[in-house]
């Protein structure tokens, strides 16, 4: 037997035990019920019997609440221990034909009450058994044909009846059978569809599983390798920053350097020609010193920024910090090109250390400002702007430049990746996307500020994670 | 069908001792029960062994015409049964017959206690007539102690018929008895040899 046809006999097998649990237990509540109404019948028509004056309780009664009661406490005890079973059916099955022929003796035989027959014969069809039918026709007719032979009067509440008359009581109980029995070939054929459509549905369901996990596995993938994908653009994004940055910065490095070429060359002169006096020397040297601390922190800068921000932990620092990194790498560009840069740090606490990506920050920062630096240099205007501000536990830092807002059509795309309004060759179109993706990445987020009628992009950082994490 | 009783047959075999006597014990109860049930309903009352009506019996007897004599016991249903097939009976007899139905009073019980419906009933059965036996004397006097038990005397007090009209307690049908006495009655017969048909009621 192939594995489709095993399920869908294992379905129909549950199925059938589930319908069967639940005409188990609707029985329990037919035989109360059939037992009160025996006892009903009893006390309305003959509760007590007599010898003289003292009365007795009718046997007739007591055979109501005694035998009843033992033909409901049985079925019903085993069905409440375990229902749904071959034998709590057959019982149940017995137990009915037993009340059947009970009714209809307490009823005195009354043809009215023979309807409990049918009626028994109907309800039974719910177990969808074949055999069930069988088994209570047969023992209806077992009933009719000793009750027939040796006291047709609590059968037919008559003496004087053919014994003709059992056949035909046993021959309408055949003519039910068959239409019960066409009725429950059509609920069998009716389980039997439900079951082949319960396999098919699972089956579908094990198919899109299958298909869901073999496309999570696939998508999986794809992201990995979009990630590394992403890494080796943001790493590709940054050689550009850096190269674009390379004349600024070496003119950064170049004007200390010339300083301190000139002081040493002011100091040789110095020594060679007259007394050096020590006040001179002195003040020289700071100056040099300065110069070379100049030096420092721009390579210091320049080093912070260009690591890879992937491999970087998150440590303790001020914002400040990396807002001074990033500016001390372009300090001297902006310098160059007149554009004046202000930090408004509007915090309660601005020395407050919090822990922060440091590097990937740093990158976040450092493209925003070159982005500026490319808008506004063309200007007359040329200023750019750094609020940092908390709100509801959000570190909020706003780079504002002194160009215009966005117009809408560029500010729909300005995230996508590769797209660029800057000149050809000048930009590759990432920075953005991938200073929103690490933002993103650190549970904060990079969005345009439309309200502002300057250019202003604000990064919005969890203060929370950020000195958590 | 063979697999289902297979399986039935299987889960009876696997039951343990206590369960399978628990099961044999309720099916033979119930058996014993409906037993004694069945000996309750067919199981007939004592007959009489008098052949003649007493001359001291206060009942007195027609001395032109069958006279039925039926004792009741007032709060037996089962005789309800009895008084139907009279009513029955009645209507086949075209002879003249005295109907004399008795009922057992009985002196410690109240007036309200006898007044039962079968005692309303019997006073609308034409042609009758209702009669005390105060605790059961005349009853005693003929051997009677059935509820619904019948006797038919002829002109000379012998007793024709005795016995029960219907064929079991509470449950009409005709029944040999009955045909008897319509027969008995109609054709004005001689018959002298009595005719004993079972009882059935309360005793009385």
């Amino acid at each position: 037997m192939s594995m489709e046809k095993e399920r869908i006999i294992e379905i129909e097998k549950q199925c059938l035990s589930e319908i069967r649990i639940g005409v188990d237990k609707t029985f329990q509540q037919i035989f109360i019920f059939q037992w009160i109404l025996v006892i009903s019948i009893s006390l309305w028509r003959s509760p007590l019997t007599w010898i003289g004056e003292t009365p007795f309780i009718n046997p007739h009664l007591s055979f109501s609440v005694f035998f009843g009661g033992l033909i409901v406490f049985i079925p019903i005890f085993l069905i409440k221990k375990n229902p749904g079973t071959e034998l709590s059916m057959y019982l149940v099955t017995f137990c009915q034909a037993l009340f059947s022929m009970m009714i209809i003796h307490v009823s005195g035989g009354r043809i009215e009450s023979h309807f409990h027959v049918f009626g028994s014969l109907a309800f039974l069809v719910s177990y969808r058994s074949y055999n069930v039918i069988i088994f209570s026709s047969l023992l209806i007719a077992i009933g009719h044909l000793v009750m027939g032979t040796y006291s047709p009067i609590d059968l037919y509440g008559s003496q004087d009846i053919s014994s003709w008359r059992t056949v035909e009581h046993v021959a309408w109980i055949v003519f039910e059978d068959i239409f019960l029995f066409s009725i429950l070939k059509n609920k069998m054929l009716f389980m039997k569809r439900i079951a082949f459509h319960q396999d098919l549905t699972e089956q579908t369901l094990l198919r899109v599983e299958d298909l869901v996990i073999a496309r999570t596995a696939e998508l999986e993938e794809s992201q990995i390798k979009i990630m590394e994908q992403q890494q080796s653009l943001m790493q590709a994004s940054k050689l550009s920053s850096l190269g674009e940055m390379a004349a600024g910065v070496a003119h950064e490095i170049n004007n200390p350097l010339a300083i301190i070429h000139a002081t040493t060359k002011y100091m040789r002169k110095k020594i060679t020609g007259d007394t050096v006096e020590r006040t001179f020397v002195e003040e020289n040297l700071e100056v040099i010193e300065k110069t070379v601390k100049r030096i420092s922190t721009i390579v210091l800068g320049l080093k912070n920024v260009s690591r890879d921000g992937d491999m970087e932990i998150s440590s303790e620092c001020k914002f400040g910090d990396i807002i001074n990194d990033v500016i001390g790498v372009c300090e001297e560009r902006f310098r160059n090109e007149q554009i004046c840069v202000t930090i408004k740090d509007l915090r309660e606490n601005p020395d407050q250390v919090s822990r922060f990506n440091r590097v990937q920050l740093s990158q976040v920062l450092l493209n925003l400002l070159g982005n500026s630096f490319d808008a506004i240099m063309i200007l007359e205007e040329k200023w750019m702007k750094i609020e940092i501000s908390e709100e509801d536990h959000l570190l909020i830092v706003k780079v504002i430049d002194s160009g215009k807002t966005i117009c809408p059509e560029i500010e729909k795309k300005i995230f996508q990746p590769f797209f660029t309004s800057k000149g050809i060759g000048k930009g590759t179109g990432l920075g953005l996307s991938i200073s929103k993706g690490i933002l993103n990445r650190l549970d904060g987020d990079l969005y345009l500020d439309k309200k502002c009628k300057n250019t202003c992009f604000v990064i919005q950082l969890p203060i929370s994670l950020t000195e958590a994490a | 069908m063979l697999e289902c009783s297979n399986d039935l047959m299987k889960y009876l075999t696997e039951l343990s001792f206590l369960k399978k006597t628990i099961l044999c014990s309720w099916f033979f109860i119930g058996l014993i029960s409906t037993g004694y049930l069945y000996l309750f309903i067919t199981t007939p009352g004592k007959q009489s062994q008098i052949q003649y009506w007493p001359q001291k019996s206060k009942i007195a007897v027609s001395q032109d015409k069958p006279t039925l004599v039926i004792f009741f016991h007032p709060k037996c249903v089962c005789s309800k049964a009895s008084f139907d097939e009279l009513s029955l009976l009645l209507k086949e007899v075209h002879a003249p017959l005295s109907v004399k139905l008795v009922f057992i009073r009985y002196h410690n019980k109240t007036e309200d206690w006898h007044k039962t419906d079968l005692y309303q009933r019997a006073s609308a059965v034409k042609g009758s007539e209702v009669l005390n036996d105060m605790d059961g004397l005349s009853a005693k006097l003929l051997g009677a102690s059935t509820s619904g038990i019948a006797f038919l005397i002829n002109h000379e007090r012998k007793i024709v018929f005795q016995g029960g009209l219907t064929p079991a307690r509470g449950n009409m049908g005709r029944t040999p008895a009955s045909a008897f006495i319509i027969n008995w009655v109609n054709t004005k017969a001689k018959t002298v040899t009595p005719f004993l048909s079972k009882v059935f009621g309360c005793e009385l």
